[in-house]
């Protein structure tokens, strides 16, 4: 599966679904008017009351009938809720909060949650409040009501452990797994751990960036709690986490020691040797967090200290509303808009103009060509197919320029029998010269490839080529396409070709080559080419 | 009064780091920002520096800001330049005009409140300020209409040029659309470190600058006088 995160997807959409459905079935209602319960808020927070009711009741295994919610409602109501309700519009309520809220009128309810490892969604049953029937005294029948799994999980999720404990629990339970030598669920708990510290790590950091915004809106009970909070977290883990690790480096390096030393290791152990990294990892992991969490926390106290202290200057400050004192008056007159910059102009800088120092004119100036080239590699729009393609065309066209100017010099050179690049040069036209030359760059190459090898055995050449499969190379390779050219010659097979510079150092010049818009002259020493034919 | 040569480098150094930032914060150049709020003589002479320059040297938060004085037209803008930084040019009057109403109702709908601090909120769409815009604009072409024929520019004039704007779904920012028109002003603000402006997204958050220019200093009481200038309307401009 690409995303590991969504493989217990199904059982958070449980849980979910829990509140989802719960929602759902309230929310469309208009009874709930007729009762005097208007916002959803409030209809929600009824209906958790009720619910803590029938929890009550069920773990009590006291009987709860319709009687005893609508009496309950009464007097909640009476006390808190204050909405004019009598005894039995107020059983009428709880009818309507366990019978179609809660009961869904006893049709089954389904939550559909999506199961990605499946590749689809799967219903999944939500039930509440179920009911049983009770005898009262003397034969009386009525309907008593309880709370299903699903009830009790909805009500105890609504009420989380404290965060301090969170983490001792998962501790507990992380060194439990890890005594088991259960290491794939050591490594999920190891991972809670991790994340609920990182979690603390957060909140820190949006405590710090509320208290940035404005000290105010940040509270003094949210500062007390964050501090707790992390001075819990502070004492109660580093030297415990260290520990671990080193437990778990030794186990890591037994398993190792085993692996190398006595035999191999067995598919569970080596699933165990992963494991154990895994949680190694996490274990550093979850130590530098704990790290961070130090820092963050005097990081915290220093600033909030600080706005404060900045605060309790402003507060000195009278201000004026913007609305009633300006705007109102603005909308009154709109000629004021003419004179409003004056109010705006604190708010704008003007940048200094700047000032010209002749000097810059005795300076040697460079054309920006260079920035500009670089500048252009800068792709915004990047499509890397196309990408790719356009250089591989780049490469093809620059190949064929290599090819065309080589292919030049050794046909004249073939047809010759021996020659120097001085009578070449005199004996061609300015389309030849243009092929014989694409760019300095190009022609250098080709002439130092040629003098630095000197002798080219082709006949050995050819015997390579044919025991060895080689790749077509990016660059250009001289023998390769030396070969090509060979063989595309008419004439008796070439056994060799001898390349020197000839002795009377004589210096070969092509006059007006066109190169970026400018004209150049190539000076070169004289090369002598001999080619040797079959006889 | 004597000062260290030291003293007086600090000082003249702070004050061309204003000159090129504007502002200069504690966590960026801490060793001037230190010097300047541990030394008194150095904060003293800063001070000096931006009265002669026209402006005032203020310390809002952990950060200094340099401002220019209402009438300094150097380090400042002056209404022309602020015309044509906010206006495409070619633009009227009434294009200026409705371009300060803009920032107005920008800064409105941000700073609205009476806590302990003037803002209101945190953020706020492209789209909603564009309909604030106009339902302002109806609500003071509805003031104007007791008293009508008064010369001048008139909030009706104001709306329908605004209305004249076409509104474009895609976002286009052509000088003829209303998006195009914001969009001008907001790059201006955001240039100015005023307001974080994400063009994609149509999101405005103002920045610290600005809410501690508005806390302390465009709404201070003692800055009450600027307001009543405007509202009086001097007749020496």
């Amino acid at each position: 599966m690409q995303y590991d995160f969504l493989k217990h997807f199904p059982k958070r959409m449980k849980s979910v679904g829990l509140y989802a459905m719960l929602i759902q079935n309230s929310i469309q209602k208009t009874t709930w008017k007729q009762y005097g319960f208007l916002k959803s808020d409030e209809q929600i927070n009824l209906i958790f009351a009720v619910l803590l009711y029938i929890m009550e009741q069920s773990l009590r295994e006291d009987i709860c009938t319709i009687d005893d919610i609508g009496a309950y409602i009464d007097t909640v109501n009476t006390q808190y809720f204050h909405k004019h309700l009598g005894y039995d519009e107020c059983k009428e309520l709880g009818d309507f909060i366990i019978n179609h809220i809660l009961c869904n009128e006893g049709k089954v309810m389904y939550f559909e949650g999506f199961d990605f490892e499946e590749q689809k969604s799967i219903p999944i049953h939500i039930s509440y409040v179920a009911n049983k029937t009770v005898f009262l005294e003397q034969d009386f029948r009525r309907t008593s009501y309880y709370l299903t799994d699903d009830g009790y999980n909805l009500l105890l999720s609504t009420l989380e452990i404290e965060n301090n404990m969170k983490l001792t629990i998962h501790e507990m339970i992380f060194h439990m797994h890890l005594e088991r030598q259960s290491y794939d669920k050591a490594v999920d708990e190891i991972k809670n751990i991790f994340h609920i510290l990182h979690v603390q790590l957060q909140k820190i950091q949006e405590a710090m960036g509320k208290i940035r915004r404005n000290a105010l809106s940040y509270s003094v009970r949210d500062y007390e709690t964050i501090l707790l909070e992390n001075l819990d977290t502070i004492q109660n883990t580093k030297q415990k986490f260290q520990d671990y690790r080193q437990m778990v480096k030794s186990r890591v390096k037994e398993l190792e020691e085993k692996n190398i030393n006595v035999r191999q290791l067995l598919d569970t152990e080596r699933e165990k040797l992963e494991y154990l990294r895994e949680i190694e990892r996490y274990l550093s992991r979850t130590i530098d967090e704990h790290q961070k969490i130090l820092n963050g926390h005097f990081d915290l106290k220093a600033l909030y200290t600080k706005e404060l202290e900045q605060l309790s200057q402003m507060s000195l400050i009278q201000r004026f509303s913007l609305r009633t004192k300006l705007y109102d008056e603005v909308l009154k007159d709109a000629d004021t808009l003419s004179r409003l910059h004056y109010f705006l102009r604190p708010l704008f800088n003007q940048d200094v103009s700047k000032v010209y120092n002749p000097n810059k004119a005795f300076q040697l100036q460079r054309l920006p060509r260079k920035r500009q080239e670089q500048d252009s590699l800068e792709e915004l729009d990047f499509d890397e197919e196309s990408w790719l393609l356009e250089k591989e065309r780049a490469r093809k066209e620059k190949l064929k320029k290599y090819e065309k100017s080589l292919s030049c010099l050794l046909c004249y050179v073939f047809n010759k029998g021996e020659a120097t690049l001085a009578e070449f040069a005199q004996n061609i036209n300015e389309k030849e010269k243009e092929q014989l030359i694409p760019s300095v760059d190009i022609f250098k190459e080709i002439m130092v490839e040629l003098l630095r090898s000197r002798t080219i055995d082709l006949a050995a050449l050819q015997k390579e080529r044919r025991d060895y499969i080689k790749d077509s190379s990016e660059d250009f390779q001289l023998y390769e396409m030396l070969l090509s050219l060979a063989e595309a010659d008419k004439g008796k097979p070439i056994q060799r070709i001898e390349i020197s510079r000839t002795e009377d150092k004589n210096v070969v010049t092509f006059a007006n080559i066109q190169e970026e818009g400018q004209l150049r002259t190539i000076r070169c020493s004289d090369v002598h080419f001999h080619v040797y034919r079959k006889e | 009064m004597a000062y260290e040569m030291d003293t007086i480098r600090a000082s003249q150094e702070i004050f061309y780091y204003l000159l090129k930032h504007h502002e200069l914060k504690e966590e960026e150049e801490q060793g001037l920002y230190r010097a300047y709020t541990e030394q008194e003589e150095v904060q003293n002479l800063v001070k000096s520096q931006g009265e002669i320059a026209d402006s005032v040297i203020e310390r809002y938060g952990n950060i200094i800001y340099l401002i220019p004085r209402e009438e300094n037209d150097i380090l400042g803008f002056s209404k022309g330049q602020l015309k044509s930084m906010l206006c495409k040019s070619g633009a009227t009057d009434k294009d200026y005009y409705l371009s300060q109403f803009v920032i107005l109702t920008l800064l409105v709908e941000f700073y609205d409140g009476q806590g302990s601090s003037s803002k209101t909120r945190e953020y706020m769409r492209t789209g909603e300020l564009m309909n604030s815009i106009s339902s302002y604009l109806k609500e003071g072409m509805e003031h104007k209409e007791e008293e009508e024929a008064q010369e001048g520019i008139a909030f009706a004039d104001m709306l329908r040029a605004y209305e004249a704007l076409k509104s474009d779904e895609r976002g286009s920012r052509a000088k003829t659309t209303k998006e195009g028109f914001l969009h001008n002003i907001l790059i201006f603000l955001e240039k100015q470190g005023l307001i974080e402006y994400v063009a994609q997204d149509e999101m405005i958050k103002t920045t610290k600058k600005l809410d501690n220019f508005m806390d302390w200093n465009l709404l201070n009481q003692n800055n009450y006088e600027r307001v009543l200038k405007i509202l009086r309307g001097t007749k020496d401009e």
